[in-house]
């Protein structure tokens, strides 16, 4: 009978890696120290030849509002070396900027609470025929098209987006193609947006799901 | 390429040159790709999706906090992508190779190392392994021992605290313990 | 037409950089400055766009209102691509309300003994959007007699949904001054024009979902309760309307 392989012991005369001069922590055992090891030598895949041309092609220059060129450099970690003449007015933006810490990101979070209440469940569901995309825009996502997309059921016709919102008023609507502003039409709550609009007014309650 | 030259470049991308952008996509382009390998059912989905992480992160380049690190930035918008079309594709997250034990993923590793390399059995059963964790606690390793990403910078790839990625790290070790050991008997079997 | 312009060399001051100072100086939460930039960067906003809405919430700082309300609707002219004139319309428009709202308040006795709440004063200025009229709110504020001004706002938001679903105007004022004087307008009663909404679709009379609530708030029953006497169940209000049919 042939004696089972210990797959670890396969792994320990493995390639050496930079894991063999690493302390280990207390109680970790070969096993996760030869796992550690083995994904460290995991070979790589190359990304396909031409990759990098073929991304810059396809982007256009980028046009940025002076403001931001000033905020991005007065953001930027530095040495202040002293300059009599030129110290005031740099040392004013650096302020300035260091005062202001513009949240940067891959893109604004989307929170339906604070984080410390409780969700509840949510349901939108809209009919709206030939539409490209829909969101919910609202209270809820800083009325953010890019936050809530809605997805198209079997039937293209029909938009539904579930999400969880904290219990309380919320009010919305739904942007079609980024640029058509639809209320809810049998939502019998409403809010005019002062644009010529009427958003819908949706309440959550902890008890109970809501579909829209 | 260090900080600075990432930041230069960004500088210059800001002021217009869109090759200035070019560096930053050789120097990443890899890990990228790899993450999307690891999600996509193809090499043409998973570099369509490389493109579009990149792409991405050209257009929100402004957006991108001067002084930090811009691979954990661009790993997380590159998450979001892979999220979207695991999602869309009805994929679980937890498993998006098809990869085999009995073979080896679609994309090509180039030279002798690699092929050797690939014909290894423990490196199949690794990928085996890694793909029945779920997405972050995949992510969370690979970017730790693979990339050697500090935990800081893993959490930013990742969107979550420093206590959670280290978690995750931590967690996704056991896991994969787990998954590791399963496989390896699964295959013994296979082969009696 | 947006124009920008590049930035060459040494960067030098701005006059957006010199309304954010002002604005931050003035109490302007960095929170909302933030926002505000983001926004300014993702629609293109010009240089002097930007300040005019800086500047904008500098006057909202300085009369002591909130400025997450007026925030939110740069927010949502900007996601429903409406001009900056008109959002600056809009803004001005709505800081008039809550000079309007505040203005009254001033006039009642409890308000000069407390301060309100910037989410009461909110729920107090959005009655104006959901359709009462400023004669109307003003009247109502002015009769109702409460100390409590978190049920003087619960109630003349109820005032203004209850008026949406043409709920008969006399009993929606017996129900709420009732509430006031007798102090029972707590927080569960937020969803009272919901419920009311169902309750007519149920072809339930005004008058007899009147005299239910009228009861319970006399009696300072629980909404519940209120809701019981009607023949409801929470899970009566699970099944929402649909949307777009």
């Amino acid at each position: 009978m042939e004696r089972k392989k210990d797959p670890f012991e396969q792994l320990a005369q493995g390639p050496s890696a930079k894991f063999e001069n690493t302390p280990c922590e207390n109680n970790e055992n070969q096993e996760i120290l030869a796992l550690k090891r083995l994904i460290h030598s995991m070979p790589e895949k190359e990304a396909p030849a031409g990759l990098t041309e073929s991304i810059l092609s396809s982007l256009e220059p980028k046009i940025i509002p002076r403001w931001l060129l000033i905020y991005r450099w007065a953001l930027r970690p530095r040495t202040v070396t002293f300059q009599p003449l030129k110290l005031v007015p740099a040392a004013m933006v650096l302020v300035l900027g260091l005062a202001i810490a513009i949240q940067f990101g891959p893109g604004r979070e989307d929170r339906g609470g604070t984080g410390h209440e409780e969700l509840i469940p949510v349901t939108f569901t809209l009919s709206y025929q030939r539409a490209e995309r829909v969101s919910v825009v609202g209270s809820f996502n800083q009325w953010n098209p890019a936050s809530h997309k809605m997805h198209q059921l079997g039937n293209r016709n029909t938009w539904v987006l579930e999400l969880r919102l904290p219990a309380g008023r919320h009010e919305y609507a739904f942007l079609v193609d980024g640029k058509v502003v639809v209320a809810d039409q049998s939502s019998p709550f409403y809010q005019s947006d002062g644009f010529g609009n009427r958003n819908s007014v949706l309440f959550v309650n902890r008890d109970e799901p809501a579909n829209i | 390429m260090d900080g600075n030259d990432e930041q230069s470049c960004i500088d210059r991308v800001l002021r217009g040159e869109v090759n200035a952008f070019g560096p930053l996509v050789e120097r990443y382009q890899k890990p990228i790709f790899n993450l999307m390998c690891r999600v996509a059912g193809s090499p043409d989905s998973a570099a369509d999706l490389t493109q579009d992480t990149f792409i991405r992160a050209y257009q929100k380049l402004e957006r991108f906090h001067p002084g930090k690190r811009f691979f954990p930035w661009l790993y997380s918008i590159g998450l979001n992508l892979a999220r979207d079309f695991a999602r869309k594709n009805t994929r679980d997250l937890k498993t998006g190779s098809t990869l085999d034990p009995e073979s080896i993923s679609g994309c090509n590793y180039p030279g002798d190392q690699h092929d050797s390399m690939c014909a290894s059995l423990e490196f199949v059963r690794l990928e085996k392994a890694l793909d029945e964790l779920p997405l972050i606690y995949r992510e969370a390793l690979i970017l730790r021992y693979h990339d050697e990403c500090s935990m800081r910078d893993i959490a930013e790839a990742l969107s979550l605290s420093l206590s959670a990625a280290k978690m995750r790290v931590h967690r996704g070790l056991e896991m994969l313990r787990e998954n590791y050991k399963g496989g390896i008997h699964g295959t013994q079997k296979r082969s009696i | 037409m947006v124009s920008f312009s590049y930035v060459q060399g040494q960067p030098a001051d701005s006059s957006v950089t010199a309304s954010v100072r002002a604005a931050r100086e003035a109490g302007v939460p960095e929170t909302s400055l933030n926002r505000l930039l983001m926004l300014a960067v993702d629609h293109r906003l010009e240089d002097d766009g930007v300040v005019r809405l800086v500047n904008f919430l500098q006057t909202v700082q300085t009369e002591n209102l909130p400025i997450d309300p007026f925030m939110g609707k740069i927010e949502e002219g900007l996601a429903k691509q409406v001009p900056l004139n008109t959002i600056a319309a809009v803004l001005a428009q709505k800081l008039d309300d809550y000079r309007f709202v505040k203005s009254v308040l001033a006039r009642t006795k409890t308000a000069k003994d407390q301060e309100i709440s910037h989410q009461d004063l909110n729920r107090m200025v959005g009655s104006l959007d959901a359709g009462v009229s400023r004669e109307e709110l003003a009247r109502f504020i002015l009769e109702a007699s409460t100390e409590d001004l978190s049920m003087l706002a619960r109630a003349t938001e109820s005032m203004a949904l209850l008026k949406q679903i043409r709920f008969d105007e006399s009993l929606t004022e017996e129900i709420l001054f009732t509430g006031l004087r007798r102090n029972s307008l707590t927080p569960s009663w937020d969803y009272l024009a919901r419920v009311v909404a169902t309750a007519k679709r149920r072809q339930i009379s005004d008058d007899e979902i009147a005299s239910a609530a009228r009861e319970a708030l006399e009696m300072n029953r629980s909404f519940a309760d209120f809701m019981t006497d009607l023949g409801f169940t929470p899970r009566d209000l699970r099944h929402g309307p649909a949307v777009g049919r």
